[in-house]
């Protein structure tokens, strides 16, 4: 007992020193050649590395790899790893997560991991299950997210109604790109909630009631109490090239006081407003997004032509690209004559999600099963 | 209708009944009587909670009251569940606390405003994304007081608190992982990137981080007495990642609102 505690502090000394040393050769490197090249682990490097990384698992006998999956390794190693998240968290605008020290660390974590999977998998039993899982799910993903991250590109592209368009902008270095994909504009639009009034006072402009707060919401054939008014929408009118608008019936009490229309107004419409008998206005806010969506056809070379519609959380997935809604005319709001489109080359989407899949099945188990299974 | 005027007689109604169920608990008291009063107040909060979901017409996830309203049911049921298996009547106080806490919270400073979803939030991930989230903060916030009370306590059951702390972490950090997964791929569908280490990721990994370090630690026959340490620490990170980051300098840089 007394040895195996003296060779668990050699070990933990060891463990410490070597991951100093790991920190202190990554921050010479910081200060001596700069940031950590990304653009290095491009594929097919990406893909050697990954794969080196995943022949430790056939090491299992080795004693470096026995070593290298103690468990006071990777205490020292998340340890090195916490620290320098904390103060990535701390420090505004630093480039911690992508130093030297923090992809040298990362890559030490790879290796214990493999190792662990490596030496368990020797002896594996039904119990390990899902430690296994959890283990490899989180192995995976490291080497999927984390090398697959220099393979990555995004663009930006401004698409007006008509033409093809091809030229993009590189979103981190604003370089013009000539990509081997365009997309035509066939359609924007913006889909809106209902609009929503505000009573105000006509002499001092305060509100009255303020429809943020008391949800004073434009929904067609609805009654909206308004303190001793109220309003019924008999209609409301949202399209191209007119402002919003709500046609409505005025009431006090059960009594109408007629008809009216009022709306937000727009870049080339003022707003209508309808003022009460007591001098009291009712205005019409500008209605807010529910969702931003634009048809597209897509063209690429020696494939087949698509169509189809992107919008905010909805992207279009076209092989390794990914197009997504980013922008639009914001003065023109719905009347916009192009549309900004993000696209994403990413290679190893497919691979992340595969593994993020593994890992929420360690999670279940770990939720289910509790510390026997972890 | 229920909004958020009717929320102080809920919640007061709340807290008399569980303030009955842990004074029955505590004198020995009829057991089925307690449980009856536990779980009538679970109902009336959420009671409470449906009626505000229907009045908002979409789930009440977006501001930090409405986080807040959730944990503070959560909290109590975790520490129902927990008190119906093991038996730590502390547990169950302590989470009655830290529920009307959030309650008080809640009505001191409310923090609501009517907003409708804007296009971003609008995901099928938005509810189990965070839901997992709060689902953890609760189980992970009873580890904490396990942590406090090994650290500070002079209990004989040291042991069995361990084996109490090792079950919760293990859940918490499964849903807190699911979570963060969840929320991963939500932002892949949105942004186009899974992780952006943004200020509030870069927190949330952080928490990951320390829950890992207590896990393996329990493993490790040198550093183990360490471990508990690390329950507390993890748990402070966890309320920086949910609450402190806006207060930081680093907060302008972040796109979670809360």
């Amino acid at each position: 007992m007394a040895e195996t505690s003296s060779r668990e502090t050699t070990d933990l000394k060891i463990f410490i020193i070597f991951v100093s040393a790991t920190l202190f050769s990554g921050l010479l490197l910081e200060l001596s050649i700069g940031t950590f090249p990304f653009d290095m682990l491009k594929f097919p490097i990406s893909l050697m590395l990954g794969i080196v990384i995943l022949l430790l698992l056939f090491c299992g006998k080795s004693k470096l790899v026995s070593s290298l999956s103690r468990v006071n390794f990777t205490v020292v190693l998340l340890s090195a790893v916490g620290i320098l998240t904390i103060a990535a968290g701390l420090i505004p605008n630093n480039r911690i997560v992508a130093s030297w020290p923090f992809v040298l660390v990362y890559f030490l974590v790879l290796i214990n991991l493999s190792s662990i999977i490596a030496v368990r998998i020797r002896k594996f039993k039904r119990g390990d299950l899902s430690f296994m899982i959890v283990h490899v799910g989180i192995l995976l993903l490291l080497i999927t997210m984390g090398l697959g991250f220099a393979d990555k590109e995004k663009y930006l592209m401004r698409v007006f109604y008509g033409d093809p368009e091809w030229r993009a902008e590189e979103k981190l270095s604003g370089k013009a790109a000539e990509l081997d994909i365009a997309i035509t504009l066939s359609d924007f639009r913006i889909e809106e909630y209902p609009p929503v009034v505000h009573v105000i006072d006509k002499n001092t402009g305060d509100f009255l009631i303020s429809g943020i707060e008391n949800r004073c919401e434009l929904i067609p054939g609805e009654r909206l109490e308004l303190g001793e008014y109220s309003v019924v929408p008999d209609s409301i009118v949202s399209r191209k090239l007119i402002s919003t608008k709500a046609y409505i019936t005025i009431f006090k009490g059960d009594k109408s006081l007629g008809k009216s229309v009022i709306s937000c107004g727009n870049y080339f419409e003022s707003p209508k407003t309808y003022t009460f008998m007591d001098s009291t206005v009712l205005v019409m806010d500008m209605p807010q997004a529910k969702s931003y969506i634009s048809d597209i056809i897509v063209y690429r070379k020696d494939k087949e032509t698509i169509k189809g519609s992107t919008s905010v959380n909805k992207p279009l997935s076209i092989g390794f690209w990914t197009i997504y809604q980013s922008g639009y005319d914001e003065v023109k709001g719905k009347d916009s004559d192009y549309s900004v489109f993000e696209l994403v080359y990413d290679p190893w989407k497919s691979a992340v999600i595969g593994s993020v899949l593994i890992l929420f099945l360690g999670c279940f188990m770990l939720i289910v099963g509790g510390r026997k299974n972890g | 209708m229920v909004d958020w005027s009717s929320f102080v007689y809920f919640a007061t109604t709340t807290v008399i009944l569980w303030i009955v169920a842990i004074v029955l608990i505590y004198l020995n008291k009829s057991k089925v009587l307690s449980m009856l009063f536990i779980i009538c107040g679970l109902l009336l909060f959420s009671a409470f909670i449906i009626g505000l979901w229907l009045w908002l017409g979409h789930p009440p996830f977006r501001t930090m009251g409405e986080t807040r309203l959730w944990y503070s049911l959560f909290i109590m049921v975790t520490g129902f569940v927990i008190y119906l298996k093991w038996k730590y009547k502390w547990l169950v106080a302590y989470s009655a606390v830290v529920s009307t806490v959030f309650m008080i919270i809640n009505i001191a400073k409310p923090e609501l405003h009517f907003t409708n979803l804007m296009p971003a939030l609008r995901s099928s991930w938005f509810i189990p994304h965070v839901s997992s989230y709060i689902l953890s903060y609760s189980v992970l916030g009873a580890a904490f007081i396990c942590g406090l009370m090994i650290v500070f306590g002079k209990r004989e059951d040291k042991k069995e608190l361990y084996q109490l702390s090792d079950n919760l972490v293990a859940i918490g950090f499964g849903l807190l992982l699911a979570g963060m997964l969840m929320g991963a791929l939500w932002a892949k569908e949105a942004w186009g990137d899974f992780w952006t280490w943004d200020p509030k990721e870069t927190w949330a990994f952080t928490t990951i981080v320390f829950y890992l370090i207590y896990i393996h630690l329990r493993r490790s026959p040198k550093l183990q007495n360490l471990s508990a340490l690390f329950l507390i620490v993890s748990f402070i990170l966890l309320l920086i990642t949910w609450l402190g980051v806006s207060y930081l300098p680093i907060a302008e840089y972040s796109m979670h609102s809360y």
